[in-house]
């Protein structure tokens, strides 16, 4: 079985908004969300990039809901030791449903102290240390950590779930994924990354394997495209190195050529269900376990609606289910 | 004018967005040239691209790692049979570009031997 989740856009929305769509979306029956964890948003057209643990703190208070961040990187910005114990209040303070999803990070989000950028094989390995400093921080003991990257003296973390959060990885290559499939509890994919799950799988990875989809969902198709462009298009860039641009400002020139076409060819667009449903449909083919869809826009109380009426059912045809209890093997 | 110390790098196209001019300024150095890879990996990715420009006028200090970047930037073009000018070096990194002979290399017509011959 498959689970629906529903992911919600930091880039986008403030604080209160991302709160009010967890909360529709704990109404719709959805058990999981995942929430972007960034310092800036892609594009100054998208407006927002709030802090992502007080977010949190807001679902947990208001929401039965299991969250995953997507993703965070506790390499640059922010410490691992800082990391670890926002993760260990954010697990107690919404009863052990929280997974931690991390990544290697973006120069767009972690420059922002003027500190070097280290290489990509450098950045996956001050990842696995941080991995490393945050589990043994877990463990609830006083420890002294002296790595390559990080040093931790004398910290305890006091406030700690009863088990320690998952950490899931999020993996764009072959390297980073068979490093996930040594360290993490689970895979993280943007996008049906058929390859990149089997060798995960291949090389012994375990747990979850989730991914996001992005539909722009409205009653005019072009509007919904003019949408997902205005707001997405910086996912049209090309290259294998977008990680290492520095700001919205030059996402939105590298964002320049563009078109809505090619934006609405990638993403649904509109309020026809059929394309939703197959790029659903290539998650569930492809072995991911948990889908989280996001809704582009702000049109959110009409867009769960239509969850509701017509996606979920569709969905539930593909042996789909938005319970998490429903949809997680026993023992999980 | 002072000279430019933060590294900058703005992409600009043409109207027919067959030529990406890309212009950096500041100093281009171990910390910074990574950025240049990042943004000709953008510009070639797109199909309408034949010729890139680097303006580098407000460059006010380059070094190996920035010289290394501007040779990778020939490399990737050639494999994407597009055409580099590189333009408006002028001071110290004018006089780098010199010493180190890579001028011509740079801004030599896009062939595929560039890339057999780097």
């Amino acid at each position: 079985m498959v689970e629906i989740g529903y992911f919600l856009s930091s880039e986008e929305h403030d604080p209160k908004t991302l709160t009010r769509q967890a909360q529709m979306a704990a109404d719709v029956g959805i058990g999981s969300v995942a929430i972007s964890d960034h310092f800036h948003p892609w594009l100054d057209d998208q407006g927002h990039s709030p802090f992502v643990w007080s977010v949190i703190g807001s679902i947990a208070a208001t929401t039965p809901l299991s969250v995953t961040t997507m993703v965070t990187c506790p390499t640059m910005r922010i410490h691992p030791a800082i990391i670890a114990q926002a993760a260990a209040t954010s697990a107690v303070a919404l009863d052990g449903r929280f997974e931690l999803g991390v990544g290697t990070g973006e120069y767009l989000n972690e420059h922002i102290y003027g500190d070097p950028w280290p290489l990509a094989d450098e950045r996956l390995e001050m990842l696995v240390e941080s991995i490393d400093v945050m589990r043994q921080l877990w463990s609830g003991r006083e420890i002294i950590y002296r790595g390559d990257y990080f040093t931790v003296e004398n910290a305890r973390i006091y406030t700690l779930p009863a088990t320690p959060p998952k950490i899931l990885m999020s993996a764009f290559g072959p390297r980073a994924t068979d490093i996930a499939a040594e360290v993490a509890d689970g895979f993280i994919s943007t996008k049906p990354a058929k390859e990149l799950l089997d060798r995960y799988r291949s090389k012994g990875g375990r747990g979850p394997a989730v991914s996001t989809m992005k539909i722009c969902w409205g009653p005019d198709a072009d509007d919904c495209a003019k949408r997902a462009h205005h707001l997405w298009r910086s996912s049209g860039v090309p290259g294998e190195l977008t990680q290492d641009l520095r700001s919205p400002a030059l996402f939105e020139q590298a964002s320049q050529l563009v078109t809505v076409e090619s934006m609405a060819e990638k993403i649904p667009c509109g309020p026809s269900l059929e394309p939703i449903v197959n790029a659903f449909k290539e998650h569930i083919d492809n072995d991911f376990d948990r889908v989280y869809i996001n809704q582009i826009g702000d049109n959110h109380e009409e867009f769960f609606r239509f969850f509701t009426r017509e996606l979920l059912p569709a969905l539930a045809e593909l042996g789909a289910a938005p319970d998490s209890d429903a949809s997680r093997p026993a023992g999980e | 004018m002072e000279a430019q110390e933060k590294f900058e790098i703005e992409i600009a196209t043409s109207d027919d967005a067959t030529r990406a001019v890309l212009t950096v300024g500041g100093e281009v150095d171990v910390g910074s040239a990574h950025e240049i890879d990042a943004v000709v990996a953008v510009v070639a990715g797109w199909s309408e691209t034949k010729e890139v420009v680097l303006e580098l006028s407000n460059v006010s200090f380059i070094d190996s790692s920035g010289i290394a970047a501007l040779l990778r930037c020939r490399q990737e073009l050639d494999k994407a049979d597009i055409g580099l000018s590189v333009v408006g070096a002028q001071g110290m990194p004018l006089t780098v570009l010199e010493i180190t002979g890579v001028l011509p290399y740079l801004s030599a017509p896009a062939t595929r031997t560039n890339v057999e011959s780097a």
